[in-house]
């Protein structure tokens, strides 16, 4: 939280970044990106990013828990297949074409990332709800467990740890591809990179790099930290 | 190898009759009925107009009809033949497709496009998944009806009137040019990451001390590859301005003994001394692969700067660069686990018999990783296959030159021809490599 707190004020700061820049970068005519803030883009970014991420858990658990129970096995192996091969599609190339469906804007954005992003939450959950020892599963259902009961109370749990390692792992991923939603008319920090290589002024790569790699790391470790508050039995 | 599921007991019990209602078949016959519904096709004034959606029942000519009764049968008819319906209904498929842009575009003028709409896209999720379902039931089949009606289709020239085929057409030599630089660019990358990151991956494996590199490489995944390209662009057009050729030379040659020396004293002190300079050799190692793979000439120039040797901020330096540190981690992470992974067993049965340390790796600890080696290899290859499209931003081409540019002039049809070689080339890496791993292992008696 202290983290993500004195990030977002060193953001906020756009009079100590235009000096960096200005020092770092000399001899270019605007050292800052003045169109918005920084503080705004990355707003703008983390709002994207957490859209597609609310999408990929509210699409993928579910689908996961589906095709694990004995109704929908048999849609295991086309899930597993489809969603290896929705990963194999440049992002850039599903941000565009779903342009035509969405419209401009963010939208489009946050569909392409969900797309992006359903990989390893869906690999990770049917890792973790069909790696569980069987003993274990015998012993519940020997207890008098109905469905739901051993889903929610033995299997959920215990496949928490990989399930969550697939949630950070997906989320991450989806920070980072978000970089390249300014293309199709979305927001973010992506914005003064592309502008900026578009104009070659590298102080707005670099500005908008360094924030985006800066928020990227810093997401990484805070759900890696949630990870083990929520199994701190492991 | 088919795992025994409780759906595929169920799906034994009811082969007895001739009907069989498959979930996932009737899965993609519900998807294929539905998308007959839906537009197909848009007819655009240009390639870059707003288009009037049509859908089969638009055009005249009764494919339409046979696709619905073929989906209907396909859901429900038995087994082996399913493969058999599939083909038909691929097949039908495309002359659908033919038909319908051959009847739009006729009475039109030279630059009116017809491009795909969302009922073409669904029909063609629907064709996968139906194909899916009679691959797992009776491969023989479905292998052999899908490609033969697709090389049938691409033969009489179904698709030859869509918009991303006469886009490629009027590319047609900057399209090789640019497939093959997209090679180059992700063949080199995974090259130098195989090559260090195998070595690398043993050292990690040797001792618990170099457990921290895995720790840098995780971080290396985390940043986002527009953000490293960005970052890695205004030191790399610093160093290349200033540093000449020869200079850089001697620093390697005078790097590579005051490594082994630093060796000696400290092992982090040597890494972290010598790291810019590792990256100094990846950069310009990459460089010159990449030009020795791809269309581009190699070009090395003593007595001038480093630019002057193709090793610049923007285009292919940076590019393998990049590329190269997020390939890293898969291998480096497969090599470590899969030599982890050695029985302690059989190293014991190997010193028993009185193998040499040298002897120990090459012959059994090698050979045993190798699989999940290869593994990594792979998927290093289809994920930087996949980014190799974001290196187009910074000038270094490959496919996701068709994509930018299509973006940028807002004609989805020439994404679509960035977009799916990228895809294609991506599956085929994957299945390929999958293929060789497979052999492998089947080789090893494993």
């Amino acid at each position: 939280m202290l983290g993500w707190g004195l990030v977002l004020f060193l953001l906020a700061q756009q009079s100590i970044w235009k000096a960096l820049f200005s020092l770092l970068f000399p001899s270019a005519q605007s050292p800052l990106f003045e169109r918005e803030t920084l503080l705004n883009l990355t707003l703008q970014h983390l709002a994207i990013t957490f859209g597609a991420g609310a999408l990929v858990l509210l699409v993928g658990l579910p689908l996961v828990v589906l095709v694990t129970r004995p109704a929908g096995a048999a849609f295991r192996p086309l899930l597993e297949n489809l969603v290896a091969v929705g990963q194999t599609f440049p992002p850039v190339a599903v941000l565009v074409l779903a342009l035509p469906f969405l419209g401009f804007g963010s939208s489009g954005a946050v569909l392409a990332l969900f797309l992006y992003g359903l990989l390893p939450v869906v690999r990770n959950g049917l890792e973790g709800l069909t790696s569980l020892p069987s003993d274990v599963l015998d012993a519940a259902k020997g207890m008098g467990y109905a469905r739901a009961q051993m889903l929610w109370a033995v299997e959920l749990p215990l496949a928490l740890p990989v399930i969550l390692a697939g949630i950070r792992t997906s989320l991450v991923l989806i920070l980072a591809t978000a970089t390249v939603a300014p293309l199709v008319g979305g927001g973010g920090l992506g914005v003064p990179i592309i502008a900026g290589l578009a104009v070659s002024n590298l102080a707005y790569v670099v500005q908008g790099a360094a924030a985006v790699a800066l928020l990227a790391v810093l997401l990484d470790w805070t759900l890696a930290r949630l990870e083990q508050a929520l199994t701190p039995w492991r | 190898m088919r795992a025994v599921s409780p759906g595929s007991r169920a799906q034994g019990e009811t082969r007895r009759t001739i009907l069989n209602p498959h979930p996932v078949a009737l899965l993609a016959a519900g998807l294929g009925l539905v998308a007959l519904g839906l537009p197909w096709l848009e007819l655009k004034a240009s390639r870059i107009a707003a288009g009037e959606a049509v859908g089969v029942w638009g055009w005249p000519g009764s494919w339409g009809l046979l696709l619905l009764g073929l989906w209907l049968l396909l859901a429900f008819v038995r087994g082996p033949w399913r493969g058999l319906l599939l083909g038909m209904a691929l097949l039908v498929w495309g002359l659908l497709v033919g038909q319908g842009t051959a009847y739009l575009l006729s009475n039109q003028l030279e630059s009116a496009r017809v491009s795909a709409a969302g009922g073409l896209w669904l029909s063609l999720l629907a064709l996968y998944v139906g194909y899916f379902a009679a691959y797992r039931e009776g491969r023989g089949w479905a292998v052999l009806s899908a490609p033969l009606a697709l090389a049938l289709l691409i033969g009489l020239g179904a698709f030859d009137q869509l918009g991303p085929v006469v886009e490629w057409r009027s590319w047609r030599e900057q399209f090789a040019t640019e497939l093959w630089r997209h090679l180059s660019l992700s063949g080199s990358a995974v090259l130098l990451a195989v090559g260090v990151g195998v070595p690398l991956g043993v050292l990690v494996a040797s001792s618990p001390r170099f457990g921290w590199v895995l720790g840098v490489m995780g971080f290396l995944q985390t940043i986002p590859s527009l953000a490293l390209f960005g970052l890695l662009l205004p030191l790399l057009a610093q160093v290349s301005q200033t540093l000449r050729l020869e200079t850089a030379l001697a620093l390697l040659v005078v790097g590579v003994f005051a490594f082994r020396l630093l060796w000696a004293v400290s092992g982090g002190l040597a890494v972290l001394l010598m790291l810019p300079l590792g990256l100094l050799a990846l950069v310009m190692a990459g460089a010159w692969l990449h030009s020795l793979l791809g269309p581009d000439p190699l070009r090395i120039a003593f007595q001038a700067p480093l630019q002057a040797s193709g090793i610049r901020g923007i285009g292919a330096a940076p590019a393998v660069l990049a590329l190269t540190l997020y390939a890293l981690l898969p291998v480096v992470l497969n090599v470590y686990t899969g030599l982890r992974g050695v029985p302690e067993a059989v190293k014991d049965a190997g010193r028993g018999m009185g193998m040499s340390p040298a002897q120990l790796f090459w012959r059994v600890e090698l050979p045993l990783a190798l699989p999940l080696m290869l593994e990594g290899i792979r998927g290093a290859a289809s994920l930087t296959i996949g980014i190799t499209t974001v290196a187009a931003l910074i000038g270094a081409g490959g496919l996701g030159f068709f994509i930018l540019r299509g973006v940028e002039g807002g004609a989805p049809d020439m994404v679509l021809l960035g977009a799916i070689p990228i895809i294609g080339l991506a599956l085929l890496v994957d299945s390929a490599l999958r293929w060789m791993g497979g052999l492998l292992r089947w080789r090893m008696g494993i």
